[in-house]
């Protein structure tokens, strides 16, 4: 049986994180314009794929933009939010918990 | 653009034009807003009597700054002042303002009136008298160069950024075009966004100007050891400070930036403003503005007749005096909260709009309300209006008095 399709937009050519659309499961397959990839995790509308693999200490980058630094490892298709990125500026409050 | 928005502006006696036609009631201590607040009851049939609380007894140059300014804003017809009678924030000093712009004003302290039931009685006396007086206002034609429109977004996610902020922004560019006057803010939500906004100012003035306000943003909300970010933000998917600035941020457009505004100052010409919510010096009196309601009303202060407000997680303010524009950026909120909602921004995200229709759609909304039509939030009375101290802030850098 094909992965349900979920729709991530990508806003620059540069970003290396899509935003979902809607929300999606583990195992879906993630479509956008710099191509498809497949949701490592369960994820809620509005949150950050990852669109390659990312090492601790690299940027970030949506809207062609620096949005903070990795603070750990992260692979190809899965969240990226809180819990492995950093504000270079300040931490925000907010939730730490997986959705 | 030189068409008319409307042909029923309300002529103030200052020259300025109003696209409403407000009553407003101000409570100027704490100990007086019981008394005016029953005074507003009575009349809660009535869309234009609207309710401002001055909390503090000692005045503050930044409060009575926007007191004076919201007193004499354009869609103001009348006012009048509800004080105790032994505070420091003087109602006879901001009546004389009022009546030097040539509007309707009356004022009562209580300690003067008899107490509480007889004031109550005065007051209501008074805002018949005064409903009586506003009606009389002349109505007369108004251009896109009259007005001023003020953004905000609060309750912000994720597709915020995408779909409201980006359509506001195409609306500003076209409002621009046409003439008008735009006010952008909130220096705290563009971390991180020097090296695309210094280069969009009108001049080197303009852009030292946007250099040095980024900058005390940044030390400001450092020393208040949080950022401009709630947790709903992070709810809805935003993670940094430095990413929810980036969605704010497309809220200017892309509009030559022709001058950095503090609260309650008025743009001097036509074009787009940076207002500069952030006070000089060492933090005082903390945060810069504890909610949106705080900022929605320095615009409004600063001139603004209408706000676009872009929100993702499902704001329901409004404001006094002026009316609030509620763009939703997420479909499900929208589909959630439609009552509250102008505008479902939410279709870029499903693919059913364009960011230029919905901009186009955005300025032809703001036209129906310019000449009269209820936003939602005005429809279901929410007039939500904060009124803090705050230390000195900014004096104004203009790309006209530069050269």
């Amino acid at each position: 049986m094909p992965m349900p399709i979920v729709h991530a937009i990508v806003i620059n050519p540069q970003d290396n994180v899509a935003t979902l659309c809607e929300d999606a499961k583990q195992g879906d397959c993630i479509q956008t314009d710099a191509g498809n990839i497949e949701l490592l995790q369960d994820c809620r509308q509005g949150q950050k794929i990852a669109l390659a693999n990312l090492k601790a200490g690299m940027k970030v980058m949506k809207y062609n933009s620096v949005m903070g630094t990795c603070s750990q490892a992260i692979r190809a298709g899965e969240w990226v939010h809180t819990h492995n990125l950093e504000s270079d500026y300040m931490k925000a409050e907010g939730e730490r918990e997986l959705s | 653009m030189n068409d008319s928005i409307t042909l029923e502006a309300y002529l103030r006696a200052d020259g300025r034009k109003g696209i409403r036609n407000v009553l407003l009631v101000i409570s100027t201590v704490e100990c007086a807003h019981h008394v005016a607040l029953k005074i507003c009851r009575e009349f809660d049939d009535r869309d234009e009597v609207h309710f401002l609380n001055w909390s503090g007894c000692a005045p503050n140059k930044y409060a009575v700054d926007m007191l004076k300014a919201l007193t004499t804003h354009p869609n103001v017809g009348g006012v009048l002042l509800v004080g105790l009678g032994c505070e420091g924030m003087k109602a006879s000093e901001l009546a004389e303002t009022v009546i030097a712009s040539g509007r309707w004003c009356e004022s009562l302290l209580i300690q003067e009136c008899g107490g509480t039931q007889s004031s109550i009685r005065k007051g209501i006396e008074h805002v018949n008298a005064g409903l009586q007086a506003i009606a009389q206002s002349e109505r007369v034609p108004m251009a896109w160069d009259e007005l001023i429109v003020g953004t905000i977004c609060g309750g912000s996610d994720a597709f915020s950024g995408i779909s409201a902020n980006p359509a506001i922004g195409r609306a500003f560019d076209r409002l621009i075009e046409g003439g008008a006057t735009c006010i952008f803010e909130e220096t705290g939500e563009l971390v991180g966004c020097d090296d695309i906004i210094i280069p969009r100012a009108a001049n080197d003035a303009v852009a030292k100007a946007l250099a040095e306000s980024l900058q005390r943003a940044s030390v400001y909300y450092k020393a208040m050891g949080v950022p401009s970010f709630s947790p709903g933000n992070a709810t809805g998917g935003l993670t940094t400070i430095e990413e929810k600035s980036m969605g704010a941020y497309c809220k200017s457009g892309s509009s030559k930036i022709d001058g950095v505004i503090a609260p309650a100052t008025m743009p001097p010409s036509p074009g787009l403003y940076l207002m500069d919510v952030v006070p000089l010096g060492e933090p005082k009196f903390g945060f810069p503005n504890i909610n949106d309601n705080a900022e929605i009303l320095e615009m409004i202060a600063s001139g603004a007749h209408a706000i676009l407000f872009s929100t993702g997680r499902g704001s329901v303010v409004g404001s006094i005096i002026s009316p609030v524009i509620k763009l939703c950026s997420n479909p499900r909120t929208y589909a959630a909260m439609e009552g509250d909602m102008d505008l479902n921004a939410g279709r870029v995200i499903t693919g059913e709009a364009s960011l230029d229709e919905l901009g186009d759609e955005t300025v032809a909304l703001l036209l129906k309300v310019v000449q009269g039509a209820k936003t939602k939030s005005e429809a279901l009375g929410h007039r939500e209006a904060v009124l803090t101290y705050k230390g000195e802030t900014v004096s104004a850098v203009t790309a006209c008095n530069s050269f």
